[in-house]
C-alpha cells in the first residue's frame, strides 16, 4: 500500500499535474489505506502544517522584496554599486552580483533579484558588449545567493520542521553566501577580462556621493533586517513585518512607490505565497506518513548499521541533493527530504543542524539552475526573450562554481557554524 | 479494520489433523502520540507504559511517536477526538480548551497532597465532570493519576529573584497557558517556542524563562541564565493519557482494564523513580556546574515564597476558574481547602 | 461558458482586492503588537493569534487564482513540448482530477470544521475565539479553488471560447 501510494504520488508528478494535486491524491491513499486514519485527517494535516507563527514571515519577506523591486529603490542601489565599481574590467558582472546579494538581504525568495535586479542591469550590460548568454546565466545564477543570505525562505521552512532557531540559521547562511557570491564575482571577473567585455570611464567621487545619498535608503535596509536579528531586538517573523513596512515608507517618501504600487505588490504576493503554501501543506501529508511508516527510523537503524564515515556520508547525502535538484525545488528539498533525513543527518552522524540547512540551502540555490526543472531559467528565460538554450549554456560555469561552493560547505563545517556561535 | 470472514460451514467429515490452528486473539494496534522528545519525563512515561502493556499481552502493539512528529502539539488533542491516532499523552491543560475543567491541572499550589487531590478526582462532580466533559468532545481520559512535588524555578540572567517586586518588568518566556503566571509576578511574558527560547535568552530577547528545573538543565539554559532561584515546593496533579472514545469503547472490557492498570503502573513509577530520579539529577548537575558561577538555589525567604505561591494560584484561578461549572467549583473548594 | 467566464473574472477581482486588504491588516496588527511590546511592555497573545489568522486567510482563500492562470508548482519537462492527442488526454486528465481532488478538499475540510465546531475548541488566548471559524479558511479556499477548476474543465469543452484569461 505504501508502493502504492507513491507509484501515485510520482507517477502523477512526472505528468506534469500541479504538485499538490499529486500530493493530496497520493496523501489520501496512504493516509485512509496504509495509515488507516479517517479521510478528514488529511484536511486536518494540511490545516495545522501552516498555523505556526514562524512560518509567517515567509508572505513579508517576499513583499519586503517586492515593494524594493517594484520602487525605483533597486534601481538606486545598482547606480550606486555600479558608480563605485562599474569602471574595472568585468565591472559590471560584479555589479550584477553585489546588487542581487544586497537585494538578497531584503527578501526571503531567490528569484525576486531576477526580475528586480536583472531588468536594470542586464541591458545595461548589453550595451557595453557583454555576451547576452553570459549575462542571462549570471542573472540565473547569483539571484538565487539570495536563499543563503539571510532573509531566507528555505531556512524558514527548516527551522520550522526540525524546532530550530530561525535567527541563527539566518546567520548560518550569511558567511557561505558572501563567499559563494566572492566566488561567483571571481569567475564572472575573469571571463569578462579575457574577453575584453564592458569597460566604461569610471565615475567622479561626487557622482559615487550622489548616488550614494539616493541609494542610502535601500543600503540601510540589509542593516536593519540583519542588525535587528542579529542582536535579537526582534524575531524573525517581526523583522519580515518591520522590512515590510520600511519598503514600503522608504518607496513613498522617495516617491518612487505609489499607493496603488503597494497594493499590486500585496496582491502578487499573495498570489506567489498562495501557491507556496498549497504545496507546502499537501507535501506536509508526504512527511507525515513517512513518519507514520517509520521510514526516519529505518534510515537511522541503518545508517547506525552501516557504520560509514563522516566523509563519505556528506559525500552521499550532497549527491542525493544535487540529484533531487535537478527535478525539484525549495519546497520538495526541504518538506520532502528534511523530515526523513534530520535524524540520520543530525543525530546519528552529529552534523550541526546548522551546517545540514546549509548544505539543504545550497542544494536550493543550485537547483534554481539545473535543467530540466530550475526556476531561474525559465524566469530568465521569460523576462528577457531568450531561448531557454542560451541561458542554459550561460549558467554553465556557474553552475560549476555553485557547485565548487556547496562542496566547500559541506566539508568546512565553520562556515555555518562560526557565525551563529558568536551570537552566543 | 478487516472484515469479519463469515463463519465457515462446519466440516462434516473433516479429520482432525487438517484442523486449521485456533485463529489467534485479534490483535489491537495504538498508535500513542506525545509531543515531547525522547528521555523527557513524560517521554519515559509513554515509553514505560508502552513496555508495561506489551509485557503483559500480546494482544496488543503500541507504536509510540514521540517529539509531535504526526501532529503539531497544539493539533494533538483534535487528532484523538478524530480518531487519526488512538492514544496521547500529555499533561492534561492540552485540553483546556474543549474541557475547560482540565485547567485545574496548572493551578499551582492549589493542592497539597495525593490526599487532597484523590477523593476529587473520584467524586463525580470534581474527577467525573472533568471526565464528562472530555467525553463529550469525544476522549476518553485513562484514570491513572498521580500528584507529583516538582519544584518550578525562575531563571534569570542578570540577578537572583527572591521576591515578587524583583520580578518587575522583566520580559519572561511562557507558554500560553502559563501566562498567568507571568502576570501574577508582573512579568511580562512572551510566548515563544522551546526552540527559539535559548537564542530568545541569549540575545536579551527576554530575560528568563518561567520553567521548570530539569528544563533549564535539559535544554542548556543555564549557560546564558546562571542565575536560578528556586519556589516551592508545589503539587500538580495530572491526567497524563488519554484515548479516542469510540476507540475505547470499542475494546473488550479486559483490554480496558489492563491498559488502565497500566497506566497507573506508569504514572506510578514515573512519580517515584523517574521525575524523582531526574530532578535530583538536574539539581546535582545545576549545583556542581555553576558552584563557582552564579547559580542559586532556596534562596527564598519562606515568607515571601508563601506570597508568589498565593500570587501565582490567584492570577490562575481568576483566569481560569470563570469557566468551570458551579458544582465543579464547590468541590475543588471542599477537597482542597482553597477559596476559589 | 460566458456566465462563468464572468463569475470567474468578478471572483478574481473579489479575492485580488478582499486579500490584499486583509494582508495589510494582518500587517497593522502585527506591527501595532511589536511597538506595543517594545514601547510599552504590552504583549497581547491574542494579537498575535489574529495576526495568525488574517494572514492565512488572505492566502488560504487566494490559493485557487493559481488554477485560472495555471501557474501551479509542478514538474512538467517530460510532457511540455508535447503535442497532438497525447497531450489533448494529458490536459483532460490534468483538469479533471484536479476538479475532483478539490472537490474532495472541500468535503473533508468542511468535515473539519463541523468536527471542530462539534467539539467546542476555543483558542488558548485571552480572547477565545472558536478555532472552527478559523478553521473555515479552508474550505472557503477550496471552494474557489474548485471554481477554477471547473472554468478550466469547461475550457476543454469550448476551446475557443472567448474571453479567457489568457495563460502565463
Ligand atoms: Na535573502
Ligand atoms: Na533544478
Amino acid at each position: 500500500m505504501l508502493v502504492l501510494g507513491l507509484v501515485i504520488i510520482f507517477g502523477l508528478l512526472f505528468l506534469g499535474v500541479p504538485l499538490f494535486v499529486c500530493f493530496v491524491t497520493g496523501g489520501s491513499v496512504l493516509n485512509t489505506l496504509y495509515a488507516g486514519a479517517p479521510l478528514a485527517n488529511v484536511a486536518h494535516m494540511m490545516f495545522s502544517a501552516l498555523d505556526s507563527y514562524v512560518l509567517m514571515a515567509v508572505p513579508f519577506f517576499i513583499l519586503a522584496g517586492m515593494l524594493m523591486g517594484k520602487g525605483g529603490l533597486s534601481r538606486s542601489l545598482v547606480d550606486f554599486i555600479d558608480s563605485l565599481i562599474g569602471h574595472v574590467p568585468g565591472g559590471l558582472g560584479i555589479v550584477l552580483i553585489v546588487s542581487t546579494m544586497l537585494f538578497g538581504a531584503m527578501t526571503g525568495s531567490g528569484t525576486a533579484a531576477v526580475a528586480a535586479i536583472g531588468i536594470i542591469i542586464v541591458p545595461r550590460m548589453l550595451e557595453l558588449g557583454y555576451d547576452k548568454k553570459f549575462c542571462l546565466g549570471l542573472i540565473a545564477a547569483s539571484a538565487q545567493l539570495g536563499v543563503l543570505i539571510p532573509p531566507s525562505i528555505p531556512m524558514i521552512l527548516f527551522g520550522s520542521l526540525t524546532e530550530t532557531p530561525i535567527a541563527d540559521l539566518f546567520m548560518a547562511g550569511l558567511i557561505p553566501g558572501i563567499m559563494i557570491g566572492v566566488m561567483l564575482m571571481i569567475a564572472s571577473g575573469i571571463i569578462c577580462w579575457r574577453n575584453k567585455w564592458g569597460i566604461h570611464p569610471s565615475a567622479s567621487w561626487g557622482e559615487r556621493g550622489r548616488s550614494f545619498v539616493k541609494a542610502l535608503p535601500i543600503l540601510f535596509m540589509p542593516v536593519l533586517i540583519l542588525g535587528g536579528i542579529y542582536t535579537g531586538t526582534f524575531t524573525p517573523t517581526e523583522a519580515s513585518l518591520i522590512a515590510t513596512l520600511y519598503a514600503a515608507v522608504a518607496g513613498l517618501a522617495t516617491r518612487t512607490l505609489s499607493p496603488k504600487a503597494i497594493m499590486e505588490g500585496g496582491k502578487d504576493t499573495l498570489r506567489t505565497t498562495g501557491m507556496i503554501f498549497l504545496l507546502v501543506c499537501s507535501v506536509i501529508i508526504f512527511g507525515r506518513i513517512m513518519s507514520y511508516a517509520r521510514i526516519p527510523h529505518m534510515l537511522t537503524s541503518l545508517v547506525v548499521g552501516l557504520d560509514v564515515s563522516l566523509p563519505i556520508f556528506l559525500l552521499v547525502i550532497m549527491v542525493f541533493y544535487i540529484l533531487i535538484g535537478f527535478f525539484a525545488e525549495v519546497i520538495i528539498i526541504t518538506y520532502v527530504t528534511v523530515p526523513i533525513l534530520f535524524g540520520v543527518v543530525c543525530t546519528v552522524m552529529g552534523v550541526h543542524p546548522y551546517q545540514y540547512a546549509v548544505i539543504m540551502t545550497t542544494a536550493v540555490v543550485l537547483a534554481a539552475t539545473t535543467p530540466p526543472v530550475g526556476v531561474n531559467l525559465y524566469l530568465t528565460s521569460g523576462l528577457f526573450k531568450a531561448p531557454l538554450e542560451d541561458v542554459i549554456k550561460g549558467v554553465i560555469p556557474f553552475m560549476i562554481v555553485l557547485l565548487i561552493g556547496m562542496i566547500i560547505c559541506t566539508y568546512v563545517p565553520a562556515l555555518s557554524t562560526w557565525l551563529p556561535s558568536l551570537m552566543r | 479494520k478487516e472484515p469479519v470472514a463469515p463463519p465457515e460451514k462446519p466440516p462434516v467429515e473433516k479429520p482432525p489433523a487438517e484442523k486449521p490452528p485456533e485463529k489467534p486473539a485479534e490483535v489491537y494496534k495504538i498508535k500513542l502520540i506525545y509531543s515531547y522528545h525522547p528521555g523527557d519525563v513524560r517521554a519515559n512515561l509513554a515509553e514505560k507504559f508502552k513496555e508495561l502493556v506489551e509485557k503483559k499481552t500480546d494482544q496488543i502493539k503500541i507504536d509510540t511517536y514521540p517529539s509531535s512528529q504526526l501532529y503539531p502539539q497544539k493539533e494533538e488533542p483534535h487528532a484523538v477526538a478524530s480518531g487519526a491516532v488512538e492514544m496521547h499523552s500529555f499533561a492534561s491543560y492540552a485540553y483546556m480548551g474543549v474541557a475547560p475543567a482540565c485547567s485545574i491541572g496548572i493551578i499551582f499550589g492549589m493542592w497539597k497532597s495525593m490526599d487532597q487531590w484523590l477523593p476529587f478526582w473520584n467524586d463525580p462532580n470534581g474527577g467525573g465532570i472533568i471526565k464528562k466533559q472530555l467525553n463529550e468532545a469525544g476522549i476518553h481520559a485513562l484514570d491513572a493519576t498521580c500528584s507529583s512535588q516538582i519544584y518550578i524555578a525562575d531563571t534569570n540572567a542578570r540577578r537572583p529573584l527572591p521576591t515578587i517586586p524583583s520580578h518587575d518588568g522583566l520580559k519572561f518566556r511562557c507558554p500560553p497557558a502559563l501566562e498567568p503566571w507571568g502576570r501574577a509576578l508582573h512579568t511580562d511574558p512572551v510566548s515563544i517556542s522551546i526552540a527559539e527560547a535559548f537564542t530568545a535568552m541569549q540575545t536579551g530577547m527576554v530575560d528568563g524563562t518561567h520553567t521548570g528545573n530539569i528544563a533549564i538543565y535539559s535544554q542548556n539554559w543555564w549557560q546564558v541564565c546562571p542565575y536560578t532561584t528556586r519556589y516551592g515546593p508545589l503539587w500538580v496533579w495530572s491526567v497524563d493519557l488519554f484515548a479516542n472514545l469510540k476507540w475505547w469503547d470499542s475494546l473488550p472490557d479486559d483490554m480496558r482494564n489492563l491498559l488502565e492498570e497500566c497506566a497507573q503502573e506508569a504514572r506510578e513509577w514515573s512519580d517515584r523513580e523517574d521525575l524523582a530520579n531526574m530532578d535530583a539529577e538536574a539539581t546535582e548537575f545545576l549545583q556542581e556546574k555553576l558552584a563557582e558561577n552564579y547559580l542559586l538555589l532556596d534562596v527564598v525567604d519562606p515568607k515571601e515564597n508563601q506570597l508568589w505561591m498565593d500570587a501565582v494560584a490567584e492570577e490562575f484561578l481568576k483566569t481560569y476558574s470563570p469557566k468551570w461549572p458551579a458544582e465543579f467549583k464547590a468541590a475543588a473548594e471542599k477537597y482542597s481547602g482553597f477559596k476559589i | 461558458m460566458r456566465i462563468i467566464t464572468k463569475l470567474g473574472n468578478f471572483g478574481e477581482k473579489f479575492l485580488d482586492n478582499f486579500c490584499t486588504i486583509l494582508l495589510f491588516i494582518a500587517l497593522l496588527l502585527g506591527l501595532e503588537q511589536i511597538f506595543s511590546r517594545y514601547f510599552f511592555g504590552i504583549t497581547q497573545n491574542w494579537a498575535e493569534e489574529l495576526f495568525i489568522y488574517i494572514t492565512l486567510y488572505a492566502i488560504y482563500l487566494i490559493m485557487g487564482l493559481a488554477t485560472r492562470y495555471n501557474e501551479h508548482i509542478k514538474i512538467d519537462f517530460l510532457v511540455r513540448n508535447r503535442s497532438g492527442s497525447f497531450k489533448k488526454i494529458l490536459d483532460w486528465f490534468t483538469e479533471w482530477l484536479g476538479l475532483a481532488a478539490s472537490i474532495f478538499l472541500v468535503i473533508i475540510s468542511i468535515k473539519v470544521v463541523l468536527f471542530s465546531y462539534g467539539m467546542g475548541e476555543v483558542s488558548y488566548s485571552d480572547l477565545p475565539y472558536p478555532i472552527w471559524v478559523v478553521k473555515l479558511s479552508f474550505p472557503i479556499g477550496f471552494v474557489f479553488l474548485s471554481f477554477y477548476y471547473l472554468e478550466r474543465v469547461c475550457r476543454l469543452f469550448f476551446p475557443k471560447s472567448e474571453e479567457m484569461p489568457e495563460e502565463k
